[in-house]
């Protein structure tokens, strides 16, 4: 049998790899290594181990019974069951070794017995519309908003809830704010279409003016709501509520320019995410706090660059 | 009028148009044939501003050639993620007030409503499509829009654009398929290796096949022959 598809996927991550950069390779590469260690430490303690475990499982069903290539897999692979499970089998190993040094090794040979049903699993999530109305209350101008909420919304009107139950509480319902705002910058790694381009603005800074202060309204719509109320049970915080809502629309802003000094048409920009993650987690680190602002003013002159090449200004 | 004025464009050491000069009708429909990679997608994107050419300038009634003068459907077309496909044509202008979606969705068939990972190839197409008839330009531009549609829908392609045509909108259209470019173009336009080399008009369009394919069928029958 040939690896084919752990082979494909080298192919791409290497590809990842080169496209971002030495440093943010690295930062990665900590990045995983922080989760191996953390799954080992994790591996020492009986509840903790089932946790990690059941993630596992969980996280390769989403990504088998989601992945887009299962029927040219099936059609056009060798041995496409022992392929998948090559692939998930590899890809598991920063996860599933560290149990082997634990007294938990069993974790191993049983992830491997549900990496193998798994594999044999032919079923795939058909893809439905989402809440269809909701453009009666988003304009299909703001298709990223559309796009975003089609694919989040349950899980950021979770997270607001949530922030809204515990309004009371000092600082917990930032930090479901803070959550909600990972979710919405997601929205911005995907870029549109020439066509949708053009026909949104006439220039790169109208474009930008345009899309920043409409989306900021929203964002502006999910956080006063409970800032307020925070604000009005932890009198002593309103400062720190206005200063983590500034941090907050700035961070979000970033992610937008981010976007666009990026776009190329048609293209995803999911190399973003480790950027726009480093600047989302600096927001809750104090001296790192001013990186969104920086990068805010690094990143406008670029994306009006970028976006002139498209709109031949 | 429509002048194209000495076109030149290179992707690195590959030149794709050389020299390319020609001049266009306006309120007529035109069809760009050519083999695969002879510049007819590069040729649309410079037409439609889409690209820059390394040298040379378009004019349209004499005056350089502008995105606002343009619809251009292309080849492969991107759908945002997880909008629906009316929430798609909403993004677009609707400047063409004759445009009646519910209308001519009587006769396309899209769930517009659902969104358009659910939809197939030629739904993608007709859509895409739409979103071009519902803006009203002097110039279209259509890139293969035959890929990928049933009959039904070529047939409908075909009334659009006779339809634009009696519209006096200035069309060019592309397709891999001849049929249908003799049914619906007053002129046929052959680029081969960057260059215009030859135009015929309806009275000589009997002669396109024959000579598009005069060196090509020549050694393709001994080439598949000895290799598969």
């Amino acid at each position: 049998m040939k690896w084919i598809l752990v082979k494909v996927r080298s192919y791409q991550i290497r590809r990842e790899l080169e496209s971002l950069g030495l440093l943010y390779a690295f930062i990665l590469l900590v990045f995983l290594c922080g989760l191996v260690f953390f799954v080992y430490t994790a591996y020492h303690q009986e509840e903790k181990s089932l946790y990690v475990f059941s993630l596992t499982i969980l996280a390769l069903l989403w990504i088998h019974f989601s992945r887009t290539d299962q029927q040219f897999v099936y059609n056009h692979i060798g041995h496409p069951v022992q392929n998948i499970f090559a692939e998930y089998f590899i890809f598991t190993l920063p996860v599933s070794i560290p149990s082997l040094f634990t007294s938990y090794w069993f974790y191993f040979p049983l992830l491997i017995v549900s990496i193998y049903i798994i594999a044999n699993t032919r079923i795939s999530i058909k893809r439905k519309t989402r809440f269809p109305h909701l453009s009666k209350i988003i304009s299909s101008q703001n298709f990223e908003w559309l796009s975003g909420l089609r694919k989040n919304l349950i899980q950021i009107l979770i997270l607001w809830l949530l922030a809204a139950i515990f309004c009371r509480i000092r600082i917990l319902p930032l930090i479901f704010l803070w959550f909600i705002m990972l979710s919405v910058i997601s929205f911005y790694q995907e870029c549109e279409s020439l066509q949708i381009l053009l026909a949104s603005s006439s220039s790169p800074k109208k474009l930008l003016k345009r899309k920043i202060i409409n989306h900021t309204r929203f964002i502006l719509l999910i956080f006063i709501p409970i800032l307020i109320v925070n604000s009005i049970f932890n009198q002593d915080l309103i400062l720190i509520n206005i200063i983590f809502l500034l941090i907050q629309i700035t961070t979000f802003i970033f992610a937008v320019l981010l976007k666009y000094t990026t776009y190329v048409p048609n293209k995803s920009l999911k190399g973003n995410t480790i950027l726009l993650s480093i600047v989302s987690i600096g927001t809750l680190i104090p001296f790192l706090l001013p990186i969104p602002l920086f990068m805010c003013f690094k990143n406008y002159g670029k994306s009006v660059k970028n976006l002139k090449t498209y709109f031949n200004d | 009028m429509i002048n194209v004025i000495k076109i030149e464009k290179s992707f690195g050491e590959k030149k794709v148009l050389n020299s390319l000069s020609q001049d266009f009708i306006t309120a007529t429909v035109h069809g760009i044939i050519g083999l695969n990679g002879a510049g007819k997608t590069t040729f649309f994107n410079i037409l439609s501003t889409f690209l820059k050419p390394d040298t040379g300038e378009i004019l349209y009634e004499g005056k350089k050639i502008t995105r606002n003068d343009i619809a251009y459907l292309e080849t492969v077309i991107f759908f945002y993620s997880n909008i629906t496909g009316k929430e798609y044509l909403e993004i677009f202008p609707s400047s063409n007030l004759q445009f009646d979606l519910d209308n001519i969705n009587k006769l396309l068939k899209l769930p517009l409503d659902e969104i358009i990972e659910t939809y197939s190839t030629g739904m993608k197409k007709k859509l895409a499509l739409l979103a071009i008839i519902k803006q009203d330009k002097p110039i279209y531009i259509f890139d293969e829009p035959y890929n990928g549609l049933d009959l039904e829908t070529n047939m409908a392609l075909e009334i659009i654009i006779k339809n634009l045509h009696a519209k006096q909108k200035t069309v060019f259209i592309s397709s891999h398929i001849l049929s249908p470019l003799i049914n619906v173009c007053n002129e046929i336009h052959l680029l081969q290796q960057g260059n215009f080399i030859k135009n015929y008009f309806k009275e000589n369009f009997n002669l396109i096949e024959q000579e598009l394919f005069a060196d090509f069928s020549k050694s393709a029958a001994d080439i598949i022959a000895s290799s598969i």
